[in-house]
């Protein structure tokens, strides 16, 4: 499909919490994929280059260099969950330097999404070993600005964004995803353009072990109710725009707002 | 300002639930303004013309009837807070109609706001006004009440602004909460805002306004709320006031209230 037209081929722009490195892993087993090295604290691992947010002063060159596969054949992967909210230059400058690339974004419920994103920001604050649980004040609060909530969670908004610069974007919901995993990935691999054909079965092995791991999932640290009330009211516009505009639903969230009072 | 050059000479648009109607019976016995006669339900009493919304298709003729004073000096009133949501062609419109209205928008805490918008609408659908006939928890109930009270576009008073201010750049913007500490400062700046004064009404005039503005006027019956629903929509209205923070520097602390352990 390439030789070396785009910067990034496959590029996965979120939804953060929205299982992007569970199918970056997925797709690092078919031969015709690649990722950069890691370059931390540049990149955060081998999966999301930061481009636009963290490395933009160093150059397109700098970007470039990075992402130049081991083959020009190759199919290089950037998946950064924070180019969901780029502005509409960023995403026009992207498309200038990837013109051909597929991308992909997946939408996960926005309140387990939220909760999820607050969660991972706990662990950055307080470690593994923080057992108190997070109530509804100052310090809840600067962590949900920390996690910039409303940019992550702001899905039509950065759909159509994207959309107008790859209007092929393929859309996932997360639940559809791991309902049927792999489905979700012939699909993605068929978007993409990966033949299954070319995979060995070492290729096939290690994924279909991928289609069957758990999901890596935030610390569970306990929050109080009040908390979870509060990130569903500040999701609740990202549920409904989904549901009316895109005629998305999520569920996920259910079994957490059971037994409302 | 010369005589109608107006339709409206005055527009409050809100917001719902911010003090309008207590403004609007200060400024209707002040014989420097007018209010129309009341032709519930085509309109919403003498207060709200409710043009852009519920009459535009009895055309401007209808409006300008309605809102003509007797003495075209007198300045007419129409304080409709529904058109807080009007769209930018329809502000257009209603900036062709009225050059050089005076726009007046208070703004006010949007979870104090959206809560009392919430009560007004319970008392309509469980037809009480007993605040211990009903309740607001977080159910199907709720969500259709927000829908009927258009609560989140209500909320959104910072782009509301936006869109009239572009047409009416020196519209007056007022906190609910300054207005509620010293109602008569607020008073005479709207007076001020509307090319007027207290001084210019006559002593029966002032005798009215200064009776009135004592009153609350329309005081929903505070139906308790659940933990849930209350912290729901503190977190839904959490961006309309980062919003008009942000963009307008104005500071509303009547959550803190509302929501204990947010600090006073």
């Amino acid at each position: 499909m390439n030789i070396r037209g785009n910067i990034a081929d496959i590029l996965c722009v979120g939804c953060q919490k929205g299982s992007t490195s569970w199918l970056h892993s997925v797709l690092q087993h078919h031969p015709d994929t690649a990722f950069f090295d890691d370059h931390e604290p540049l990149t955060s691992t081998v999966k999301e280059a930061h481009f636009w947010d963290w490395n933009r002063q160093r150059g397109v060159d700098w970007y470039r260099k990075l992402m130049t596969p081991p083959e020009p054949h190759r199919l290089m992967m950037d998946f950064t969950p924070e180019y969901a909210f780029l502005t509409d230059d960023d995403i026009a400058e992207c498309k200038a330097l990837s013109p051909n690339a597929r991308v992909i974004y997946i939408l996960r419920d926005p309140l387990v999404r939220a909760i999820s994103a607050v969660r991972m920001h706990m662990l950055w604050r307080y470690g593994p070993d923080h057992a108190r649980a997070l109530s509804l004040d100052a310090e809840a609060m600067s962590l949900f600005t920390e996690a910039r909530l409303e940019l992550h969670g702001d899905y039509l908004r950065n759909l159509r964004a994207w959309q107008r610069h790859y209007p092929d974007l393929l859309l996932l919901n997360y639940e559809e995803l791991h309902a049927s995993r792999a489905d979700t990935l012939a699909r993605v691999m068929a978007f993409i353009g990966l033949d299954p054909a070319r995979m060995s079965d070492d290729n096939r092995r290690d994924q279909a072990a991928m289609l069957e791991a758990r999901i890596w999932e935030s610390t569970r640290f306990a929050m109080e109710r009040a908390v979870v009330m509060y990130l569903h009211g500040l999701t609740w516009h990202f549920r409904e725009e989904c549901r009316r505009d895109l005629g998305l639903s999520f569920h996920e969230s259910a079994p957490l707002l059971d037994g409302a009072a | 300002m010369t005589a109608r050059a107006n339709i409206a000479d005055v527009i409050c648009i809100g917001a719902q639930r911010a003090m309008t109607s207590w403004l609007h019976s200060l400024l209707s016995p002040h014989p420097g303004f007018w209010a129309f006669p009341d032709f519930d339900p085509v309109t919403s009493t003498r207060k709200e013309a409710h043009f852009w919304d519920w009459n535009h298709h009895r055309g401007v003729e209808w409006y300008r009837f309605l809102l003509t004073p007797p003495d075209p000096a007198r300045r007419s009133l129409d304080f409709t807070p529904d058109y807080a949501l009007l769209s930018d062609a329809q502000i257009a419109e209603c900036k062709a109609l009225n050059p050089d209205a005076r726009v007046i928008y208070i703004l006010r805490d949007p979870l104090a706001r959206a809560l009392s918008a919430l009560r007004m609408h319970l008392m309509w659908h469980a037809n009480t006004s007993d605040a211990g006939a009903a309740a607001l928890t977080l159910d199907e109930t709720f969500h259709m009440l927000a829908a009927r009270a258009q609560l989140w576009r209500h909320s959104d008073m910072a782009a509301n602004l936006a869109r009239w201010r572009a047409a009416y750049p020196d519209l007056l913007v007022l906190n609910y909460e300054t207005l509620r500490a010293d109602p008569r400062a607020a008073l005479d700046q709207v007076l001020a805002h509307c090319g007027t004064s207290m001084a210019s009404a006559n002593a029966a005039a002032q005798a009215e306004i200064t009776r009135r503005m004592e009153r609350v006027v329309w005081e929903t019956p505070r139906f308790p709320i659940g933990p849930d629903a209350l912290h729901f929509l503190h977190g839904a209205t959490a961006a309309a006031r980062a919003a008009l923070s942000e963009r307008e520097g104005l500071t509303f602390t009547e959550f803190h209230a509302l929501i204990p352990g947010s600090g006073t």
